[in-house]
């Protein structure tokens, strides 16, 4: 195994420790005989013995044949054959990476401050990491970064663009520009002036890099991308794949080896915790930076499991890659109720509070000891205190669950960070703590999807249910103990609860978490308490409550938004801005009655949005259209705008898959030629003109998804001068819905 | 002296305890509304008893609608009512 390590005077070594991994496989007799006969035919050094192992919650071990290879590189070839030529055994531990089998035998992390024993001809004799994965005050190691980005910003520089290839080193940015030749040369030289441990790109995995390597080689040219010379870059080709009922496109990968390469723009991870939360993820799941970086998050949770379960000595079952099958909705019904909604009671409420329960499910894993083997265990069948509630299950009460005892560490690390973040006053410091917090949120958020997933190792769908039968029972108790003490049940999610009771203040709230905290033994927090937050109606009925939709002002003045365009990645840039506009107006008012009275400001700031648009002024990024295609492109059969657009950037020969995004402009969306309707943005050139109206049409439906439970309708955004008043139709001042502390002048009933 | 039926005030609270799950995910206000319509079925327990049919539900639902007309009719007539004070005491000249 070759291992990169910083040397405290600087310096880097590539150093190589006799790793050898090893296999298990359970056959009947006459199977391993011809097994053992085909293992000495190995190119490679094996050893084999028979060794007891045990299964995940099997209660009598299992005799199985150890193999050790003495060559890491074989390792995969060879398990690989060996799984094809005797489907019938049984194999564990043969399909996890390398990498990851090294850190969790070597006790080692990714970037972990360690100390080492060398010989003369650079090979380890013993090495030992000088921290915890699950110390929180780790300091990094000085890393030389270098960025690369494209010149220009485009969405998507494979849709289209060119442009020269920004270089960025220790604050200084060079641009370089000029034949092929002149930038793979000049780029060769910085790489080997400045040996960056870390290449930080945007685009680099499906743009930069394949391109840059491409050049190179056309034009015979030096190109060290890789420290490690000897090595090829890794690379993994695109694909598409199918989570959480959406289409998600992956741009191919390309890995360096003695370097990290991270793209900016090809990193879940990178994207939603940065640098800083990227590296808490890989150092507690130990999976390398370039991996983890790349992968999903269940990855790391997954690979969290494994350890516990390697270290504990329990056979990592091989899993043939199957995606769980499609069920049908009475199937659903039955097994997967998940968790509870309570849709929300339309429109603006004061003094509303939220309280969240923190990591909510695996929190329950932890607290109800819920794990695949100790759900329904043998043990504790008739243990009145081990029942799920509302289901026929039970868990173990003797003997703690691999899960939990994976998840316990994760959720405690998590805890102490948000103290230090309580505790610090220092703003750069809490930013690093806050996106370390956030990773380990994120492990802890997709833990509870691989419990039941088919995919998943250790996955049962009994210990799924129960999750989510605690949860719906956890989240009742919650609003019970809160309506026992007079708050009324505005809106409930799964773990968060939207309360109201007048006069109630930050005191009153705090005091209610602590109570739901101490009776259902989950910590629930206090999220924040609105001045005034309102939950928006369905656009298609305008009577029909939608969960998860609202927008809030806290005490703080910071503002909480969900599900309306501003959210949203398809809504183009302008209804974005004129949306978040409206809403900084509106976010001023204190109560609901001043709320009301800026009105007529907030449609004002629409009609100034709509004569900008009418007037011709609107520019590209403005308007475009960002959607995320739902098929492969030649796999639609309607004309929608989205297949419209993607027809252009296919006939110009980009290649797409299902899952990429594209970006358009309407220019005529009613035309009778669909190719008039719209124009993909990558190939937009001089004469180009938009479709005011349809724009307009967004424009009102972004405003009135805020302001019509304030009573505004489309009449009021269409007539220019006419101030608005409060609506003149017959309905009755008592509102039950919203508006309740509000007091509206009082009509006499004709 | 032992019953082989059950009654129908004890039929309605079978009812309402098949419906507990569903009572306690509703919200307080709307659990008050719900234990207000299976208080009005006992009302027409009697009438129920008397019936004897198969499915009480149906007969509970029916007793149910017959407390809510009986709520709406009463509900109707005061609104008659106050209108008719409220045209008395309007005279021209005074804003209302």
């Amino acid at each position: 195994m070759a291992v990169w390590l910083l040397g405290q005077d600087g310096t880097r070594h590539r150093l190589l420790d006799p790793f050898v991994p090893t296999c298990y496989l359970a056959a009947p007799a006459t199977l391993l005989d011809q097994i053992t006969r085909w293992l000495c035919r190995a190119s490679c050094r094996i050893d084999r013995c028979i060794v007891e192992r045990y299964e995940l919650g099997a209660l009598r071990p299992l005799h199985v044949l150890e193999i050790a290879i003495h060559s890491p590189a074989q390792f995969a070839p060879l398990t690989r054959r060996l799984i094809e030529a005797f489907p019938d055994a049984q194999f564990f531990h043969v399909d996890v990476s390398l990498p990851q089998r090294y850190f969790y035998d070597r006790q080692l992390f990714p970037l972990a401050s360690c100390e080492a024993d060398v010989t003369a001809d650079e090979r380890i004799l013993a090495i030992q990491a000088l921290e915890s994965p699950w110390d929180t005050g780790y300091l990094l190691p000085p890393l030389t970064i270098m960025e690369l980005s494209p010149e220009s910003d485009p969405p998507n520089p494979n849709h289209g663009g060119r442009g020269a290839l920004i270089v960025r080193l220790d604050g200084e940015e060079r641009m370089l520009e000029g034949d092929n030749a002149d930038v793979v040369r000049r780029l060769h030289q910085l790489l080997t002036r400045h040996d960056p441990d870390l290449l930080l790109t945007d685009w680099g995995d499906s743009y930069l890099l394949p391109r840059l390597i491409a050049m190179a080689k056309q034009l015979r040219l030096p190109l060290a991308l890789n420290r490690d010379g000897d090595r090829p870059i890794g690379s993994r080709k695109a694909h598409s794949y199918f989570s959480y009922s959406r289409i998600v496109s992956h741009a191919g990968a390309c890995t360096l080896s003695g370097r990290l390469h991270l793209d900016r723009r090809n990193s879940f991870a990178l994207a939603e915790t940065g640098l800083a939360g990227l590296i808490e993820q890989a150092r507690v799941a130990k999976i390398d930076l370039q991996q983890m970086a790349r992968t999903t998050t269940g990855t790391g949770i997954t690979s969290m499991q494994l350890e516990t379960a390697c270290l504990d000595g329990v056979l990592i079952p091989y899993r043939k890659q199957e995606p769980e099958a499609f069920k049908s909705a009475l199937e659903l019904l039955h097994t997967d109720q998940g968790g509870l909604v309570f849709a929300p009671i339309i429109g603006y409420h004061e003094q509303v509070g939220e309280l969240d329960f923190s990591s909510m499910y695996p929190s329950i894993m932890v607290r109800f000891n819920v794990s695949p083997e100790t759900v329904n265990c043998r043990c504790c069948r008739d243990e009145p205190t081990a029942r799920v509630p509302e289901i026929g299950h039970h868990t173990c009460r003797h003997r703690q669950g691999l899960v939990p005892r994976t998840l316990a560490p994760l959720l405690d690390k998590r805890a102490r960070y948000k103290r230090l973040m309580a505790a610090t006053s220092n703003a750069a410091a809490r930013a690093t703590l806050d996106q370390r917090q956030s990773a380990l949120k994120w492990l802890l958020v997709v833990s509870f999807g691989y419990l039941g997933y088919k995919n998943a190792r250790f996955g049962r769908i009994e210990a799924h249910e129960s999750v989510t039968a605690y949860s719906r029972d956890i989240l009742l108790q919650a609003k019970e103990i809160a309506e026992r003490q007079g708050y009324r049940l505005l809106h409930a999610i799964v773990d968060s609860l939207w309360l109201v009771k007048p006069g109630a203040g930050r005191a009153d709230y705090d005091a209610l978490a602590q109570v739901i905290t101490e009776d259902t033994g989950l910590p629930i927090n206090v999220e924040g308490i609105y001045r005034w937050i309102g939950f928006l109606p369905s656009r298609v009925n305008p009577k029909m409550p939608v969960p998860n939709q609202f927008v809030g002002v806290f005490e703080h003045g910071g503002m909480k938004i969900r599900g309306i365009e501003l959210r949203r990645s398809d809504a183009p840039m302008i209804v974005k801005r004129a949306q978040a506009e409206m809403l900084r107006c509106l976010g001023q008012a204190r109560t609901l009655i001043e709320l009301r009275e800026l009105i007529p400001q907030a449609l004002e700031i629409v009609r100034t949005y709509r004569r900008y648009l009418r007037e011709g002024h609107a520019t590209v990024e403005e308007l475009a259209i960002a959607k995320s295609l739902s098929k492969e492109p030649q796999a639609y059969r309607h004309q929608t705008l989205s297949m419209i657009a993607a027809q252009e950037l296919l006939a110009r020969g980009i290649p797409l898959q299902a899952g990429d995004t594209i970006h358009y402009i309407m220019t005529d969306a009613q035309a009778a030629c669909p190719p008039d309707r719209v124009r993909a943005v990558a190939g937009l050139d001089g004469a180009w003109s938009y479709d005011a109206a349809a724009y307009e049409t967004l424009l009102r439906k972004a405003a009135l998804a805020v302001l019509s439970p304030l009573g505004v309708t489309i009449r009021d955004l269409q007539e220019d001068t006419r101030p608005v008043n409060t609506p003149s139709s017959g309905e009755l001042p008592l509102n039950f819905g919203g508006l309740k502390e509000e007091k509206r002048p009082r009509r006499p009933i004709r | 002296m032992g019953r082989t039926l059950a009654t129908f005030t004890q039929l309605v609270q079978q009812e309402i305890d098949s419906w507990s799950r569903y009572r306690r995910a509703l919200r307080l206000e709307d659990q008050q509304a719900l234990d207000a319509l299976f208080a009005a079925a006992r009302h027409q327990a009697t009438a129920g008893a008397y019936l004897a049919r198969e499915t009480p539900f149906e007969v509970m639902l029916l007793s149910m609608l017959i407390e809510q007309h009986k709520d709406v009719m009463t509900l109707q007539q005061k609104v008659t009512i106050l209108e008719a004070r409220l045209l008395d005491n309007q005279t021209p000249g005074v804003a209302s």
